[in-house]
């Protein structure tokens, strides 16, 4: 019984993991994502742009590393990040309402816009795989 | 000048007045020293108290001492001081064995800049400090300004005390008589048609365990190495706290409590929260609602801590800063901290306050809690889950 039980708070949070993804996918697709890729979320995740407040290079590895796996640390304010990988991390990716916020205020600080819901599709897919 | 011709032992100060004198210059001693450092204030403040308490004694035993501790023998006419100063500027003092006419002032001025001394840092802690029972009861401009005469009524204090050290050496090498043993042991050599004292050892027995057990209770609340773990020693008014305020501001850094800035800063603050520096927050309605109604409800101008009663006195009604170490209160307070060699050693950061500001988390920022850091110490950077295993939290 309690192995049965240690398992299923194992399985869970991935189970989680895995209907929130599914549903946030969903809606994406919805509302005109196509061919979603995980390979284009990784590009996307790498790639740096110049931000047109101070003309710095940014992007999501900015705060988050290149190892999602690993700790953030928030660029101004040297916060620390917890890991966002999932496999790591059994929070991430279990809340539509924090997805969705930070999403748009990372997003917004990285290219200047909110991401189109193919950008974040992407994303997604991308980091549930880590 | 006669010198005594049939010198025997004579009992002059009796045991409550030399525990008395000890433990007065002790307890004067450590408050001065440890005045000018903000981190041992409730040295300070103890010290002070004990010094306070021991001058309410020793007016009291001005009238029921032994007789030459009571005030009676050592009040003096201005003709025997005069008398007296011309006899000791021709180095050959008039004998006196209590106090003589000059040191009896320098005692009285002791005692009344003792009870000024004492009544003015009451003062100060209630009004500057907010600490104390008084603490709501004096206005905040009466505290600082009763800080400095508190400091002047000190330092003169400091001379007067100079002054009798001095007159105690001139007269013991004039009289050729150890005063100062004499404040030790009780005695005094002179003519057997002095009158001698008894001891009144009950109340002197009486009175140096109460200092004894006074000063072991509060010394053992103190920490000098202020630590996670330390208590606060002073208690503080108990600032509102927000659940909300806490997590949502708490994201990317040290979440300020609004007791630090005024209701404008506040107010433009989450006005602008699409520009937060750099960073669009996107915040919804009623999660600003709440946050715009705490901090109006909590900023500074509530004025119940000594922070927040600066930076609503120091700020011009014409500035609205939005970053706290902008103010002229921070600057001034921090100018002494070089930030660029802890940012290079320990990647400490201006404001992550509770690096050093062991309680900046509740607002107060009390003096006692503060501390050097050794290490990255500010758990505004760490994340919840590091906290929990530092057991940070």
């Amino acid at each position: 019984m309690k192995k049965l039980l240690f398992i299923l708070t194992i399985i869970l949070p991935i189970g989680a993991q895995a209907t929130v993804v599914e549903q946030m996918l969903a809606s994406y697709k919805s509302q005109g994502a196509t061919s979603i890729s995980a390979e284009l979320g990784k590009e996307a995740w790498f790639k740096k742009t110049r931000s047109k407040k101070d003309g710095s290079m940014r992007s999501c590895t900015s705060c988050h590393t290149e190892n999602l796996k690993q700790q953030g640390r928030h660029k101004k304010t040297n916060k620390k990040i917890d890991p966002l990988a999932p496999s790591v991390n059994a929070e991430r990716l279990t809340e539509v309402k924090k997805i969705k916020k930070w999403f748009k205020r990372n997003c917004k600080w990285t290219y200047g816009r909110e991401c189109t819901v193919q950008e974040k599709a992407n994303f997604l897919a991308y980091i549930r795989t880590q | 000048m006669e010198m005594p011709n049939l010198k025997i032992k004579i009992g002059v100060w009796d045991f409550p007045t030399r525990i008395f004198h000890w433990s007065f210059a002790l307890s004067f001693l450590i408050a001065i020293i440890s005045q000018g450092d903000s981190r041992y204030l409730h040295i300070h403040v103890v010290s002070g108290l004990i010094f306070f308490l021991l001058l309410i004694f020793r007016i009291i035993w001005g009238f029921c001492g032994s007789r030459y501790s009571k005030f009676r023998s050592f009040t003096f006419s201005i003709r025997d001081t005069l008398n007296f100063t011309k006899s000791l500027l021709r180095l050959k003092p008039i004998s006196y064995i209590g106090h003589n006419p000059l040191g009896s002032l320098a005692i009285y001025s002791m005692l009344l800049l003792g009870l000024l001394i004492s009544i003015s840092g009451l003062i100060v802690l209630s009004g500057e400090e907010r600490i104390g029972p008084m603490q709501s009861q004096i206005p905040f401009t009466v505290g600082v300004e009763l800080h400095i005469w508190h400091e002047l009524f000190a330092w003169i204090m400091l001379g007067v005390v100079t002054v009798h050290v001095t007159g105690v050496v001139i007269e013991s090498k004039l009289h050729h008589q150890n005063l100062v043993l004499a404040m030790i042991t009780g005695y005094k050599r002179g003519s057997r048609y002095i009158k001698t004292i008894s001891m009144r050892y009950p109340v002197g027995i009486t009175l140096l365990l109460c200092i004894i057990t006074g000063t072991s209770i509060w010394v053992s609340k103190i920490d000098l190495q202020a630590s996670e773990t330390t208590k606060p020693f002073f208690k503080s008014p108990a600032l509102a706290t927000s659940a909300q305020w806490s997590n949502l501001c708490g994201e990317c850094h040290l979440a300020f409590h609004p007791a630090l800035l005024p209701v404008r800063s506040w107010e433009k603050i989450l006005d602008q929260q699409s520009d937060h520096f750099g960073e669009d927050l996107y915040l919804e309605n009623d999660e600003i609602q709440t946050l715009r109604k705490f901090a109006l409800q909590n900023a500074a101008e509530t004025q119940l801590t000594e922070a927040s009663l600066f930076m609503a006195s120091t700020l011009s009604p014409h500035t609205t800063p939005i970053q706290i170490i902008k103010t002229s209160y921070w600057q001034s307070t921090h100018a002494h901290i070089d930030f660029e060699v802890i940012q290079q050693r320990l990647q400490i950061n201006p404001i992550d306050c509770d690096a050093c500001h062991l309680d900046a988390d509740t607002g107060v920022f009390q003096d006692t809690l503060m501390r050097i850091p050794k290490k990255r110490q500010s758990q505004a950077i760490y994340t919840a889950k590091e906290n929990i295993d530092k057991e940070l939290l």
